[in-house]
């Protein structure tokens, strides 16, 4: 009789799909929640810093954003700093505070900033989504939740970049143009090599730190705390 | 407050490993339709879960639908520009494939009339004012059902719910948008409105929306649904695919992989 260890974990399990099953055992480690906070810290972190830059950039001329764009950018970054408020209180330790703005021209030109804002925003959206997977295999609901409860203003966020890079004529079609957000990532890790692959991270380019310039403006903006 | 303590991952535990971690990475086959069917008629809560989520998809493809089309018979007091239409049109047929994704998920609607004051169709802030306000609930029924989700240790459910409350984020900014509120990305977490998604299905009865006394619209309303500026029409992508640290794992081997040599008993 020929015996296959997995098969004896298999056949205790009442999951009736053998190859999930196999991907059950096969499957790497999920990323602890301290590793996840870390690095979602660390886009957070970012976020604000980037956006900083942005505004800075138009109030010297040199990003030239209307007003109703400035007043879209400063709450997205006070949400983005609310959000490191809350996962460096849980703990979380940014892997860096320093980033790096891959060519010039991204803080000068409104429809390449925010065509990469929307790049980026949905990068963000995709680490949370495979958070909120991790932490539901993991058993915690809560943080399942508040994932969402981040990933859903960074889904805002990317409409907001998506109308104002239309506006700009760097994309077409409407703000709202997916159905279900983007599941990217097999885990937030790959959100980071991302964000390095982009240059955002440890590239070549000007470098910014956190938290940027200008201070931080919550007007208009409420539910700071999940 | 959220603490390092309450990160901390659930033990390891035999029900973790026996129950199903995923689906697949494609999103929804037929396979994934089928086995997460299976799984809802095992917990009445997630069927729960399914059918008020695929009932208020109705309610959005149904209202959206009645709005477009009290707007191009000139009902508004204010016309929606051509952008605006265009937004709206969209976000229908958005609702129509969140409303696909659930019922090909076993999720089955409610009721298909629903109920809403009539100036929702004729004042351009009260039906703008309305998406809003839905919006933020349907993402909250979302957050609510999560927890229902991850204790049936269902992360492919979590998966769904996450895109598409994220979406529905996407519309309650631009509505509130519309509406001249600004900055119209006013929050910075979603709020949690409600303890369980049973709670958002009293609200909706609560505001009048399913059994009111309000204007009858009946689902899918008035006009075609035009899916043309959307894509991402379906929960797919990647699915995450790992255990919880600390559990046993066999051998790393393939268990249906013709190469893999059999231990044969002597």
């Amino acid at each position: 009789m020929s015996t296959i260890p997995q098969l004896e974990y298999v056949s205790v399990s009442t999951n009736d799909n053998l190859s999930n099953s196999a991907a059950m055992f096969q499957g790497a480690s999920c990323e602890t929640p301290q590793e996840i906070i870390n690095i979602a810290a660390t886009a957070e972190a970012f976020a604000v810093t980037l956006l900083g830059e942005a505004l800075a950039s138009s109030e010297r001329g040199e990003l030239p954003l209307n007003p109703e764009a400035v007043g879209t950018l400063r709450a997205a970054r006070a949400a983005e700093q609310a959000h490191f408020d809350v996962l460096t209180g849980a703990g979380a330790e940014p892997l860096t505070l320093t980033f790096t703005v891959p060519d010039p021209e991204l803080l000068a030109n409104p429809g390449l900033f925010f065509e990469t804002l929307v790049a980026l925003e949905e990068a963000f959206i995709a680490a949370y989504l495979a958070a909120a997977q991790q932490f539901a295999i993991q058993g915690n609901a809560e943080m399942v939740q508040l994932a969402l409860q981040i990933g859903a203003v960074e889904a805002e966020h990317r409409a907001g970049a998506r109308f104002f890079a239309i506006e700009a004529g760097a994309l077409s079609g409407v703000p709202n143009d997916v159905a279900f957000e983007k599941a990217l990532f097999g885990s937030v890790g790959e959100a980071a090599a991302a964000l390095e692959a982009l240059g955002f991270i440890g590239g070549s380019g000007t470098e910014i730190s956190y938290p940027g310039p200008g201070e931080i403006d919550t007007t208009g903006v409420s539910n700071l705390e999940p | 407050m959220t603490t390092v303590a309450s990160l901390t991952t659930n033990p390891f535990s035999r029900r973790t490993m026996l129950k199903g971690v995923g689906v697949g990475a494609v999103g929804f086959t037929a396979a994934q339709s089928a086995f997460i069917r299976t799984k809802a008629a095992q917990s009445d809560t997630v069927q729960e879960a399914l059918d008020i989520s695929a009932t208020t998809e109705r309610f959005g493809v149904t209202f959206l639908g009645e709005g477009l089309a009290s707007n191009a018979a000139g009902n508004f007091d204010r016309a929606w520009s051509d952008p605006v239409i265009a937004v709206v049109t969209a976000a229908r047929a958005q609702e129509q494939f969140h409303l696909d994704a659930f019922e090909a998920a076993g999720g089955v609607p409610l009721v298909d009339t629903f109920t809403i004051p009539p100036e929702f169709l004729t004042s351009f802030d009260a039906f703008f004012g309305a998406v809003v306000e839905q919006e933020a609930a349907e993402i909250a029924a979302q957050i609510a059902a999560l927890v229902v989700f991850t204790e049936m240790m269902r992360p492919d459910l979590v998966k769904v719910s996450f895109q598409y409350a994220a979406e529905e984020a996407e519309h309650r900014v631009l509505a509130n948008y519309t509406r001249g509120t600004l900055p119209p990305n006013d929050v910075a977490f979603a709020p949690a409105l409600f303890d369980s998604i049973g709670a958002f299905l009293e609200s909706l009865e609560q505001r009048g929306i399913i059994g009111g006394t309000g204007t009858e619209i009946v689902y899918p309303g008035p006009g075609e649904i035009d899916p043309t500026n959307v894509i991402e029409t379906t929960p797919g992508g990647v699915a995450v695919d790992c255990v919880p640290d600390g559990t046993p794992v066999a051998d790393a081997t393939p268990i249906v992989d013709g190469a893999t040599p059999v231990v044969e008993d002597d």
